[in-house]
């Protein structure tokens, strides 16, 4: 009996043992995988052109919304809110971190996290930019040709269209960008320049300014999850270019398609409501 | 799509659209709905001087890819005759550029109690730069009913548009006075349909052989018509929700399911403001007649805001640029909060003398500007 249990304990223990030299590899493996760009074992169905057919609804999971770099659950700012209004923790989406800010750069993001609900441009409903357009937590459309790929985003009912043909450089600066696409063998690449310095990447106060470039990779690893990649430069905010990648997944629900997040009416008594006529007597 | 697809979505139309039509309403016959009997080409349109044969998608479809305007200089309801001449359509086009070009740029400084003469922003209208096309030879867009007028607005409308005029007109008690296009829900002519308004009035299209896409400039505001006939939400939509489908070379799209009040394209008493209900029912036939000439049919029917349902028409003009720059109103929405200030300093009595220099009103922002405090 003595025997069986010690034989069993050191049993146990080996196994142990081998489970977590087998979990450091699989998450060693994760992490060399996530690392390099996604390698296209999966072909993704043909558009008529030729070219992998990327069509559909898509959402991030995930939290980068609140923060693209790992951080715990917080409290609600909104009293009522309670729990619903609480921010989730989240794992972080950007690559070997911390973010490369220039000095003067990362006091102004601790500025803008300590003044955040003043700040954030997406609490007036403002439009929220490259690449923060892509995980807002709502769904987004492509819709897809051989000359223009459509970027549908629910939230703010804003759109963004990729000329897969143009070489000039951006008009005029603007929220979302400039975007020029191409193929690379599976995976669609969108160069984005031309932005205006008034968006943010979440709501922690991560900023750019209007030097960004955001080159965006999407490849489809399955039916239906498309891995994004985002590598972001900005010489006049970090020190050196950064990546973020996440997975996107295809929304399948029955009869899926966008619905409004015309959001411009939610932000309009926090922004106007102190400018209302008291006196509605006459 | 096949023709058994084809036979299963017109049945299914022409169900839908005699249960959404009453027969007292609906013009067409029994089982018909209104918009079938309406034929498109109505409006005469001008024969195009682009050489080019009509572009055509890899699936055979006429391929409508483009920047397209929707203002046209035809007036909506005909001025004395029905048609014009096609010498004069050149003359008259021509002439309407000059007109534009001649209201020149003035500084307006606006009396007190006057209107201002809107003459500032001449330049960024349509026809400024360029001449808005007459495209089509008839002296009205609305092609049916016969006689080119907007059918009789039901009492319903009327009362609405009067309300939303006077709300428009005061000084603002709370945006709820002012329009949708004021408060940038919408834009100034938000569809669909699409007609009419002064600026940024295109619209460009995206298509595939699963989804056919309409993004307009102004709002930057999107229809994604899916041509696999899928059930429609049980949601209002400030699109309301369209579904497509070709027959031959003319694409349709039925929409319906619109938030009342969305629609500002049709109109609503005051400036950007919509009177439309959640009964409206909107059908569309876009054809293209030439490279750069699009077709455009649209028949509107809303048994609440029009005693009769009526059909317009004229023919879109591309564009020579392939893009459309970013629209954000809400973004520099400084005219709200400037009509929204001045309205509270008359309440107070605060008159402010012509020659005064302009306050810093974004320091009274209650909410906290970043810009304000941080540099």
């Amino acid at each position: 009996m003595k025997l069986s249990v010690r034989h069993m304990l050191t049993t146990s223990k080996i196994l142990m043992v081998v489970a977590g030299i087998f979990l450091l590899n699989v998450s060693r493996a994760e992490a060399q995988q996530q690392a390099s760009a996604p390698k296209p074992a999966y072909k993704a169905p043909r558009a008529p052109d030729g070219h992998p057919d990327l069509g559909g609804y898509w959402q991030a999971m995930g939290t980068a919304n609140w923060d693209i770099e790992a951080h715990a659950s917080k409290p609600s700012p909104v009293v009522v809110m309670g729990a619903l209004g609480a921010i989730p923790a989240g794992l972080g989406v950007v690559e070997g971190g911390p973010l490369p800010y220039k000095p003067e750069a990362l006091a102004k993001k601790k500025e803008n996290e300590a003044n955040w609900l003043a700040r954030d441009p997406v609490v007036k409903c403002y439009i929220p930019g490259i690449p923060r357009a892509t995980y807002m937590p709502f769904p987004f459309q492509i819709v897809q040709s051989s000359d223009y790929v459509l970027f549908a985003y629910e939230f703010d009912d804003r759109t963004r269209i990729v000329d897969m043909r143009t070489k000039d450089e951006a008009a005029l600066d603007s929220w979302m960008g400039w975007s020029r696409g191409r193929w690379e063998g599976e995976t669609f690449v969108v160069d984005v320049t031309g932005f205006n310095d008034s968006t943010w990447f979440d709501s922690a106060g991560n900023f750019h300014s209007d030097a960004l470039h955001v080159v965006e990779r999407y490849t489809a690893i399955d039916a239906n999850t498309l891995q994004y990649e985002a590598t972001i430069e900005d010489p006049n905010v970090f020190t050196r270019p950064w990546k973020m990648s996440m997975p996107l997944y295809r929304r399948l629900d029955t009869n899926m398609q966008l619905l409004d997040f015309n959001c411009v009416p939610y932000a309009e008594e926090l922004m106007y409501g102190h400018l209302r006529r008291r006196d509605t007597s006459n | 799509m096949n023709y058994r697809q084809l036979a299963m979505v017109l049945g299914i139309t022409a169900v839908l659209g005699a249960s959404g039509s009453g027969t007292a309403y609906s013009q067409g016959t029994a089982g018909t709905p209104y918009w079938k009997t309406v034929e498109i080409g109505r409006s005469h349109p001008r024969k195009s001087s682009n050489p080019n044969p009509i572009p055509r998608a890899k699936d055979g479809k006429p391929n409508m890819e483009g920047v397209w305007t929707y203002h046209i200089n035809t007036p909506v309801s005909p001025t004395n005759a029905m048609y014009v001449a096609e010498e004069d359509a050149a003359v008259q086009q021509k002439r309407g550029q000059q007109e534009r070009i001649a209201t020149r740029i003035e500084v307006t400084v606006t009396p007190p109690g006057e209107k201002t003469t809107d003459a500032y922003n001449t330049f960024w209208r349509d026809g400024f730069w360029d001449p808005i096309p007459i495209t089509t030879l008839r002296t009205s867009r609305i092609v049916d009913p016969a006689d080119g007028r907007t059918p009789a607005l039901t009492p319903k409308n009327e009362a609405l548009r009067a309300d939303q005029s006077r709300h428009d007109s005061r000084p603002a008690w709370g945006p709820e006075d002012r329009s949708a296009w004021t408060r940038c829900f919408r834009g100034q002519s938000s569809g669909p349909p699409y007609a009419g308004g002064v600026y940024n009035t295109d619209i460009q299209i995206i298509q595939n052989p699963k989804y056919v896409a309409f993004v307009e400039e102004m709002n930057d505001d999107a229809s994604i018509v899916p041509l696999d006939n899928r059930p429609r939400p049980n949601v209002k939509l400030w699109r309301g929700s369209s579904r497509g489908w070709w027959e031959g070379d003319t694409f349709i799209v039925e929409t319906m399911g619109y938030l009342p009040q969305s629609v500002t394209t049709l109109g609503g008493g005051g400036t950007g403001a919509a009177a439309n209900s959640d009964k409206l029912h909107v059908v569309e036939r876009y054809t293209m007649i030439a490279a750069d000439r699009l077709l455009y049919t649209y028949s509107v029917e809303d048994p609440e805001m029009y005693v009769k349902p009526w059909t317009a028409e004229m023919a879109l003009a591309r564009m020579p640029q392939n893009f459309m720059p970013e629209y954000a109103c809400h973004e520099g929405n400084k005219s709200l909060e400037y009509l929204l200030t001045g309205a509270r300093a008359n309440d107070n009595k605060v008159y402010v003398p012509a020659d005064a220099p302009v306050a810093p009103v974004r320091d009274r922002n209650a909410f906290g500007d970043a810009e304000g405090e941080a540099e």
